[in-house]
């Protein structure tokens, strides 16, 4: 055959990713319906364990640290545990010996659940692209965070890490007037670019310190304007919780106002006290047309003010027990906590407490001490 | 998390347990909302075996109220346990759904 008549077939990139030998073998760590870790599989498999030198390390306290062996023979991926002490289950069932994993079945180790799934490049790189975003997204609401304060009469400092898969925690603070100085923090309720784009839209009116008719040194009405404003069933419904003070440094008056929030706590100065700051209203968002109140404190000298999320307390500690807001207001009136960086040695010292499992929304922690 | 739901003579009874958190309320939403919303009718929800719910959980059980809110349907609550009714209350989320003790008082409130 002459050689201008051979028959040249040429696939195109995009019908490339519906060849089978384009795919990809992933382990697929998954939180609700979303994919928290992926991990490809190559020719040279992966150990899975708790620390290092394993390829995929699970922060998890019933895995081993060399907990099992995953590998790619033919194309099929196959499972050895590594005599780890609770063992490794697929589906169900313990692995004694060399078990196929087949595409679908679900490998479990510890308390972490990995599905093996069979993906094409697209999809994996759809997805990078996604956790891009995500993290985008996470830069964007730190962007919009304020400097802390560490010098004057008002000094600030925070602590704000998001989730893996983002919540919508923001906080902001700044001077309302010459005499007046206003802090705030909210928590939207659920995780990713949704939520955060909700947090970052209230962000932004707050931070134009200007809401329709509503004066913005009362807490009660600008909660009242925030809750006509974000109704859920016009935001996807996104509700959010919210704590708002204003404070008058010629008074050392504190007015506040909390929505659907917990308390804010005021510590005296040598953390022996912790004043819960909070007022039953509620969640912005829910209903139209509820009333608000607000109430207000007087602010002794050198007392702080801490401002929170749920994330920051809501986790099961690696005892099983599920912590309560006094076990993190504990942790805030430690003897050693009134000194700089404090509110990173909190997050040091519940991180260190928590199932890792269950530190699993953002962390927003605000102090704001009042000379 | 588990849901059972029935119907008790005209009222829909969700019973939920487990932990109400970020990662359960992603699995069973759907399956709450479109158990209960297709119904219609006045609805009572057993609170009893939950342990914990997160601010997912309060929306999940806020949306199903406003739903059948729309068709002219209520949803109350029974049977929290102290943790999760100090949940309800910091969020005044009973000013909105409100919380009995018992089944009984939850199908009266509903039925009244």
């Amino acid at each position: 055959m002459a050689e201008h008549e051979q028959t040249q077939i040429v696939i195109r990139a995009r019908e490339v990713d519906l060849v089978a030998g384009d795919r990809l073998h992933c382990l697929e760590l998954a939180v609700g319906d979303q994919v928290e870790k992926r991990c490809v599989v190559g020719p040279l498999g992966i150990k899975i364990g708790r620390t290092a030198p394993a390829d995929l390390i699970l922060a998890d306290s019933e895995i081993s640290r060399s907990h099992c062996m995953v590998a790619l023979v033919n194309d099929e991926l196959y499972v050895s545990d590594l005599k780890s002490t609770n063992g490794t289950f697929i589906d169900g069932e313990r692995v004694t010996e060399v078990t196929a994993l087949p595409v679908g079945s679900v490998l479990q180790v510890g308390n972490r659940t990995l599905k093996h799934e069979w993906r094409t490049r697209a999809e994996i790189a759809h997805s990078d692209d996604f956790d891009r975003e995500l993290q985008r997204a996470a830069s964007y609401v730190k962007a919009l965070l304020p400097a802390p304060i560490t010098a004057g009469p008002i000094r600030t400092e925070w602590h704000y890490l998001p989730s893996a898969q983002l919540g919508g925690d923001a906080f902001g603070y700044g001077r309302l007037s010459e005499d007046l100085f206003v802090c705030y923090l909210v928590d939207v309720a659920g995780h990713g670019a949704g939520a955060a784009m909700h947090a970052v839209a209230v962000m932004n009116q707050l931070r134009q310190r200007s809401l329709p008719n509503t004066d913005m040194a009362r807490p009660e009405l600008v909660l009242s304007t925030l809750n006509e404003l974000f109704q859920m069933d016009d935001h996807a419904g996104l509700y959010f919780t919210i704590w708002y003070g204003v404070f008058d440094r010629r008074t050392r008056q504190l007015d506040y106002a909390s929505g659907g929030h917990h308390a804010a706590y005021l510590l005296s100065a040598d953390r022996s006290g912790a004043v819960p700051l909070y007022t039953r209203n509620v969640i912005i968002g829910a209903m139209p047309a509820m009333a608000f109140r607000q109430a207000s404190v007087t602010v002794p000298p050198g007392a702080t003010l801490s401002l929170f999320s749920d994330g920051v307390y809501e986790i099961i500690d690696r005892k099983g027990v599920q912590w309560s807001i006094d076990d993190f207001v504990a942790l805030l009136q430690a003897p050693d906590a009134a000194e700089p960086g404090e509110t990173k040695r909190i997050y040091d010292r519940v991180s260190a407490v928590a199932d890792p499992d269950t530190l699993d929304d953002d962390f927003s922690l605000v102090m704001l001490t009042f000379d | 998390m588990n849901i059972v739901i029935t119907d008790l003579s005209g009222v829909t009874k969700a019973q939920l347990s487990g932990r109400l958190d970020t990662a359960n309320v992603n699995g069973v939403e759907s399956e709450f909302t479109s158990g209960v919303l297709p119904l219609a009718q006045n609805t009572i929800v057993d609170l009893s075996d939950v342990s914990f719910i997160a601010s997912l959980g309060i929306r999940m059980l806020l949306g199903a109220a406003r739903g059948l809110s729309v068709k002219g349907a209520r949803l109350v609550m029974f049977g929290a346990t102290p943790p999760v009714m100090e949940i309800i209350e910091t969020t005044a989320l009973s000013d909105i759904i409100p919380v009995f003790g018992s089944e009984e008082d939850a199908v009266a409130a509903v039925s009244a």
